[in-house]
């Protein structure tokens, strides 16, 4: 027994390693081959560039900017749109009533004229003037 | 450069000068006090920027739209009071003279009077002009159960304007005639 244990100990003895030991591993690490870089990966990669995170945070600000101030626009637009149609409404409701009343003048002075024309028309002697006509009617009577 | 300068400051000087013309054609129309009593009341401002902005979106391609469009030009302000009563004698010549005295002032010119004693209307159109510009026109008639102001402040063809009559399809004011027939497209 005591000479398995002494061959036991010998066996798993501490050793230090050879000084060249550590350059060997990494000599043999460097010699491996990278593992593959998915597309999805080497995109990802572009944004750790600090020129990169730049730009997108600037682009993403001026999108940001350009929806809210579209936006704005799009409202004052809408409300300008909707005064448009108030006072469009109200204008040609303005013109109706005016051309109404313009031609029920017309109307009346039309009919002024015709009547005018009517009485020029006929001879001199069936043309009645108002007080003649005055009189004629109060002899009948 | 300096030859300039002094036509640029007449012009400039001239220019707030512009509007006032058309401004003495605007008259008050104070009628409120018969909104209360009437039954049915039209009351239309329209200024020259809300003018402006309508045209704007008048169409072109619409016959009654462009012909609207045609005559807003050039306005500078479109102002109607109607009012229908009920009844007759909801309002007095009194509150009429107040207008008709203001078109008695230098510059208005009645063009046409009508007064029908039997249908107990009056209807009056009064223009103003400087040269051979227009200035503004307006209408009164009155008849027994309705009373209708229009001021119109600009240039305008009256005979345009006359064509538009039962042309223009819009919610209304039930305008009767004393014949009782409704104003507006039958």
């Amino acid at each position: 027994m005591s000479r398995l244990d002494d061959e036991l100990k010998v066996a798993l003895q501490r050793k230090e390693a050879p000084p060249d030991f550590t350059a060997r591993v990494l000599a043999r690490v460097a010699e491996l081959p990278p593992p593959p870089v998915s597309r999805w990966q080497r995109f990802l990669a572009l944004f750790r560039l600090p020129q990169v995170r730049f730009a997108v945070v600037a682009v993403a600000a001026c999108l940001v900017i350009s929806l809210t101030f579209g936006v704005q626009q799009y409202r004052k637009y809408q409300e300008m749109r909707r005064e448009a149609e108030i006072a469009k409404a109200q204008v040609m409701l303005a013109f109706q009533i005016a051309s109404a009343k313009l031609n029920v003048a017309k109307q009346k002075v039309s009919r002024v004229a015709e009547k005018s024309a009517v009485s020029e028309a006929m001879p001199p002697e069936d043309r009645v003037e108002p007080q003649a006509a005055a009189k004629s009617q109060r002899k009948k009577r | 450069m300096k030859r300039l300068i002094l036509p640029l400051t007449l012009l400039l000087a001239a220019l707030p000068a512009y509007g006032q013309g058309f401004q003495k054609a605007k008259i008050r129309i104070d009628l409120d006090r018969l909104a209360s009593k009437a039954e049915d009341v039209v009351e239309v401002t329209v200024e020259e920027n809300m003018l402006r902005l309508a045209a704007k979106f008048l169409k072109d391609n619409d016959p009654e739209e462009a012909a609207v469009k045609a005559l807003i030009n050039g306005l500078k302000g479109v102002y109607v009071r109607a009012y229908e009563f009920d009844k007759e004698g909801e309002y007095s010549s009194s509150d009429v003279e107040g207008i008709r005295s203001q078109l008695q002032a230098p510059g208005w010119t009645k063009i046409v009077g009508v007064t029908s004693r039997r249908e107990g209307m009056k209807v009056e159109v009064h223009t103003m002009y400087e040269g051979e510009k227009m200035l503004g026109v307006a209408i009164i008639a009155a008849e027994p159960k309705e009373l209708v102001v229009v001021n119109i402040v600009g240039p305008i063809d009256l005979e345009k304007l006359s064509q538009l009559d039962g042309k223009l399809g819009l919610p209304r004011l039930e305008l009767r005639s004393v014949t009782g027939r409704r104003a507006g497209r039958e």
